[in-house]
């Protein structure tokens, strides 16, 4: 199966910041691939830059995103309209501000679905009653305002909206992050059920990195605005080959575990105006070698991933030879 | 045995507002009682409406309680309340979004020198030399290179530290962190945390730590108290209750961290049933709870022992304990 979504060295700046620099990954079709990294990563500005959201002084220096054979880049806006939400749709970071205050949650859908394909009342009805179920909300809901509705059922209501002209990619930036940890919970079971249902690919955009590895088929490990790492989950989750994963999976330990350890990674984040040559982790990476400093390292596909660092590539090269 | 620091007794907070000529109750914080010992972390873990935030509200001063009582360094709130100078001088805090706590355009030396011009009049030479001293505490060294620096310049970590210190400046016998980690980045949390478990040992001051992370609580606490809806429903040593939950909030809490080590944990709760208020008599977590008995709903469950340092409100907890209770006996 091709890749649904094929993005090849793509460059994100916001004037001198290089906020997503030359990243390329494949999405295939029913495929979540995880985007993890912390703040300052570029991962949310990838997210924006794929659909085509981003805001000035944002600019896709260069690069493609080939969206089922077709580029986006150079894509006018009017031709644009007509894939997003329909083909590509997001579910933002704070996705429950992104409801519309003042009015009901019903009109909301009638807007998205009468955007893109003419229907009729009684249908609509329908489909808004089918996508409320859908993601555990009681119809009645539906003649409700925003304000009226918890954290996590705006949340919800903003993942059914962008399931509901049921796009082949989902794009969602943070869909968790502010909400309460036994609502992230439902929310990640409930994203799990409707994958089965619909069968959509998704872009899974986090920091945190034990939700993306529970629900997530690959990861890729986002760090000074590159992808550093991408990793079949599981595989990465045993065996990491990036220091930065490897650092950051000890962030995440298991709640389960006898012992728990406060556990970071000394040193700061990058900065991002910061376009000297090396490794952007090497200041903080307890493996770096001489070359990491000076040298940037290139990704290296490996299998259906790949990895951007000199010591992982050493470290394969001892393993094969 | 050392007297605590701080002994909340039977606290009690409602919030009373008017919404279109009707007054709304919301009973923020119900008979909640614990204590923090000198050098002691007592972290306090619920979600939002836990009411965990109006304690630290209560602690602070910045809200009074409707009953019960709030004992400092064994003297009531109340007694303190002419002297609320000094209360503040000795109960500090720290917010969780360091970015927002901080003057965007006063430099961390004048940040610093509040607290210690204000609480303990240093001025010229001592200042100075006691702003690096704190700076050198929380690890913002050289000094020389943060001292000067306004908070655009320093990132989340630094900032927070920036915040930490200024607590520090009065020197403090208690401050109450409220998720003082919650907005930073994963990777640089672990300082934090680290540098309060040296304050603590250091110097010398106990913590409040407020937060929904029932992780972090166990890294750092020495007492975990979980609050759901106002009420305490667990409480005892951290590792105890992180450990081995007996409420089943807190089992709840703990199979909805993310967890890819385990091989699909399902939860016991049905999530879908969320937010029933119940505050008519009955176990406040009844709504969402998967074992709620008949009694749950008429009688409100006290919290009682259920090993060593370890207290459950629970109805099932109580029945099991007390055949365990009975077979020991036997």
């Amino acid at each position: 199966m091709g890749a649904l979504l094929d993005v090849q060295h793509l460059t994100v700046t916001y004037g001198a910041v290089h906020a997503v620099r030359d990243v390329s990954f494949q999405l295939d079709s029913g495929e979540i691939l995880g985007i993890v990294g912390e703040s300052g990563s570029g991962k949310s500005t990838l997210g924006y830059a794929v659909t085509k959201l981003l805001r000035p002084p944002g600019t896709i220096q260069s690069g493609s995103v080939i969206f089922e054979g077709q580029d986006l880049v150079p894509l006018a806006e009017k031709d644009l309209r007509k894939i997003r939400w329909s083909q590509l749709a997001v579910v933002m970071q704070s996705g429950m501000n992104a409801l519309n205050p003042v009015t009901t949650i019903r009109k909301q859908f009638e807007d998205a679905i009468l955007a893109h394909k003419p229907m009729g009342r009684a249908a609509i009805d329908e489909r808004v009653r089918e996508m409320l179920r859908l993601v555990n909300i009681e119809a009645r809901y539906a003649d409700h305002y925003p304000h009226e509705l918890s954290g996590g059922m705006k949340q919800r209501v903003a993942i059914a909206m962008a399931l509901v002209l049921e796009p082949k990619v989902l794009i969602f930036d943070e869909p968790t992050t502010a909400l309460d940890v036994v609502v992230q919970r439902f929310i990640v079971q409930n994203l799990k059920a409707l994958r089965e249902k619909y069968n959509f690919s998704a872009l899974f955009i986090s920091h945190d990195l034990g939700t993306v590895l529970e629900i997530a088929d690959r990861v890729a490990v986002m760090y000074g605005g590159k992808i550093v790492e991408i990793q079949d989950a599981r595989a990465l989750l045993r065996n990491p080959w990036h220091p930065y994963t490897e650092a950051l999976l000890k962030c995440f330990p298991d709640p389960r575990s006898d012992t728990i350890e406060v556990v970071g990674i000394p040193g700061t984040p990058p900065d991002l105006a910061d376009v000297r040559p090396g490794c952007a982790f090497a200041p903080r990476c307890h493996r770096a070698l001489d070359m990491c400093r000076t040298v940037t390292p290139v990704y290296e596909p490996v299998g259906d991933g790949g990895v951007a660092c000199h010591w992982a590539e050493i470290q394969g090269g001892i393993a094969h030879g | 045995m050392d007297s605590p620091v701080l002994k909340l007794d039977q606290v009690d907070k409602t919030y009373r507002s008017k919404k279109g000529g009707r007054i709304q109750q919301v009973h923020a914080v119900r008979r909640v009682s614990f204590e923090v010992k000198p050098q002691h972390i007592v972290a306090l873990v619920g979600e939002s409406g836990s009411g965990k935030s109006t304690i630290a509200k209560l602690i602070t001063g910045v809200e009074r309680a409707d009953a019960g009582q709030i004992v400092f360094l064994g003297k009531p709130y109340e007694e303190w309340r002419r002297a609320m100078r000094d209360y503040r001088r000795r109960v500090q805090m720290v917010f969780q979004d360091p970015y927002a706590a901080l003057n965007p355009l006063s430099t961390v030396r004048y940040t610093l020198s509040r607290p210690l011009t204000n609480y303990r009049g240093l001025k010229g030479e001592a200042l100075e030399h006691e702003i690096a001293r704190i700076l050198t505490i929380v690890h913002l060294t050289p000094v020389k290179e943060f001292i000067d620096k306004l908070p655009f310049e320093l990132s989340g970590g630094q900032l927070q530290r920036v915040v930490t210190a200024r607590a520090l400046g009065s020197s403090p016998e208690l401050i109450v962190a409220d998720e003082p980690v919650s907005m930073l980045d994963v990777s640089i949390r672990a300082e934090i945390l680290r540098l309060i478990e040296e304050l603590r040992r250091e110097a010398k001051v106990s913590f409040v730590y407020i937060t929904h992370d029932l992780i972090s609580a166990r890294m750092l606490a020495d007492d975990i108290v979980v609050l759901y809806r106002g009420t305490v429903v667990e409480h005892g040593r951290g590792d105890e209750v992180a450990k081995h939950p007996r409420h089943p909030y807190t089992e709840l809490l703990l199979q909805s961290i993310p967890n890819p080590w385990a091989e699909d944990l399902e939860p016991t709760v049905d999530l879908s049933v969320m937010d029933r208020v119940t505050d008519d008599g009955g176990c406040v977590f009844r709504g969402r709870c998967p074992y709620a008995m008949s009694v749950c709903e008429t009688s409100v469950p006290k919290l009682l022992e259920v090993g060593e340092d370890h207290r459950a409100a629970c109805f099932r907890v109580e029945m099991t304990h007390d055949s365990e209770v009975l077979n020991t006996r036997v």
